[in-house]
């Protein structure tokens, strides 16, 4: 819990020194937005929370311990890091700022010009960590989506893996006996 | 009696078994789930091909280019046989009055039945003569053939808003399909040009189920313009720690730093090249070190130059999918606004929602 407030008050410390630095002539902050670190807990040895501030609303990831901070090195900047949270799959992408280190983040909203003051960020930042956190995974939806992303790649799902997936996801909807009585008489199709 | 899809791969000597395999892929690429390729492979056997008229208004022919380059498993060599392309005078055989006639012809025999693809738009002022096809206005060949048509595709950002002929002062009134034809349904795939995966996963879609993937407000579908170029773009943390290229070629330029301050438009523009990128996957715009220039919004020429620092994110779309957000465009008050609004971004960043 210390090393979760400990996280929370660095990224504040050092995202409020780049609203006054580094963004001060970005036109698209909302002035109604302060930098806030909202519910940072240890997840998973990791740092979990969302990060308020006047020009994006943001899940972030940060390392827990020495060890983490070592690992977390050999990710290249601006790779997409896949993590399973109770919501889903949720895609981070790793960046680095001097004052915190690596760091992964995955936006929420930005920019954040909708919000009308700042209590209503907060309200929406601890609502999606509570939808984050609850698993109501719809297990219907076995996100086909991740092939969608391998393939776009260049890299293919294997006929094994395709097979494997089709027995799994739908053991009763589609029969083996009705997905190869389609191929009846072509036995190449029947090895599997 | 047309050739089914399964029938043309037969006989270019594709064994069932990689046409079992593209049913899936393709199930996969669409994000249908397993369940779907049985389904699909069943409809591709049985099903005559959709029969596609592929009309050119002004345009580019980007669109096009795009679509033969998708890399697309098996789909670079197969899917001009999955659709029956029967008109599209970029590719077509036919010449003359015979290609026109083929028009005429599928209008009559398929009534209710084909697809109009439209890749470029029509001009209105002098009563179209802006763009002549066959000798007549394209305006009038683009009513005859929608008319009958089951749906129309409106390729690209011509098709879809208008695009650079459309801009101020827009001399020859070009406008985009829908201002035109009021009565069918209309998927928007806009992109100057789109991503060719995007386009054959969208007309693969069309093809095998004869029914239009889920769309946004604004007629595009979700699956591919849900999010915006900002919200996946791998130098978003450096947008977010404010490290931008301040000139070209400095120093932030070479650590690959946020082109927000070059005049990227990423944050107000919707499309999936930060996800599933171009050229197979290899790049996009931002990785090669330029900002996006927003050719998916509408009416990007007229809002300022590509290298303009975006400052009023309003006069793009910002609200475009404010359906899916579950915001008001104008802005989140209250409440129980804020935690729906909480609620519903999990559910559309998550993995399973859409790209990525």
């Amino acid at each position: 819990m210390d090393s979760a407030k400990a996280v929370a008050k660095s990224l504040e410390a050092a995202f409020s020194g780049i609203q006054k630095t580094r963004m001060n002539d970005v036109p698209i902050l909302n002035p109604a937005l302060a930098v806030e670190a909202v519910g940072f807990r240890d997840w998973n040895g990791h740092c979990l929370g969302v990060l308020i501030t006047p020009w994006f609303i943001n899940l972030m990831l940060l390392p827990g311990g020495e060890e983490g901070v070592e690992k977390w090195q050999s990710l290249g900047l601006g790779a997409s890091v896949t993590h399973i949270l109770p919501a889903g799959r949720f895609n981070f992408i790793v960046g680095e700022e001097e004052a915190i280190g690596r760091f992964q983040m995955c936006s929420l909203f930005s920019p954040v010009l909708e919000f009308e003051d700042h209590e209503a960020a907060r309200i929406t930042a601890e609502s999606a960590l509570q939808a984050l956190m609850a698993d109501e995974q719809d297990e219907k939806v076995e996100d086909p989506d991740r092939h969608m992303l391998r393939m776009a790649k260049g890299d293919f799902p294997s006929a094994e893996e395709i097979a494997s997936e089709r027995e799994r996801a739908a053991p009763h909807e589609v029969s083996r006996r009705n997905l190869l009585t389609v191929s009846q008489g072509d036995e190449e199709s029947t090895a599997s | 009696m047309r050739e089914t899809f399964y029938d043309v791969l037969r006989r270019q000597g594709v064994s069932r078994r990689s046409f079992l395999k593209f049913c899936s892929l393709t199930a996969s690429a669409l994000g249908l789930g397993p369940t779907v390729a049985p389904q699909m492979a069943h409809a591709l056997e049985t099903k005559p091909r959709t029969p596609i008229l592929w009309l050119h208004g002004l345009e580019c022919t980007c669109c096009s280019e795009a679509f033969i380059r998708s890399a697309h498993p098996l789909a670079k060599d197969v899917i001009l046989s999955m659709i029956s392309l029967d008109y599209d005078d970029t590719i077509m055989a036919a010449a003359g009055h015979q290609a026109e006639a083929i028009i005429e012809e599928i209008v009559r025999d398929y009534k209710g039945e084909y697809i109009l693809a439209c890749e470029g738009n029509p001009p209105l002022n002098e009563d179209g003569m802006f763009c002549i096809i066959g000798g007549k206005p394209y305006l009038e060949q683009l009513k005859f053939a929608a008319k009958d048509c089951k749906a129309i595709i409106s390729w690209g950002s011509c098709a879809s808003w208008g695009c650079v002929q459309a801009a101020r002062p827009n001399p020859t009134q070009a406008v985009p399909i829908h201002k035109v034809i009021t009565d069918k349904p209309i998927i928007k795939v806009p992109g100057c040009p789109p991503i060719p995966e995007v386009m054959t996963a969208v007309i693969t879609y069309i093809a095998t189920f004869g029914r239009l993937p889920e769309l946004d407000r604004q007629g595009r579908p979700k699956m591919f313009y849900s999010q915006r170029i900002h919200d996946k773009c791998y130098r978003r943390p450096h947008f977010d720690a404010g490290q931008f290229v301040e000139t070209w070629d400095d120093e932030g330029a070479r650590k690959g730093y946020c082109l927000y301050k070059m005049g990227c438009k990423g944050p107000t523009t919707y499309n999936a090249c930060s996800t599933v990128r171009w050229n197979g996957g290899l790049s996009f715009p931002i990785q090669s070190g330029h900002g996006c220039i927003g050719c998916s919004e509408d009416g990007f020429w007229d809002n300022g130059s590509f290298y303009d620092r975006l400052t009023n994110i309003h006069q793009f779309g910002i609200e475009a999918n404010a359906d899916d957000v579950g915001l008001a465009a104008a802005g989140v008050v209250g409440a129980a606004a804020a935690a729906h609004a909480g609620v519903s971004v999990i559910k559309r960043m998550s993995e399973k929602g859409g790209q990525e």
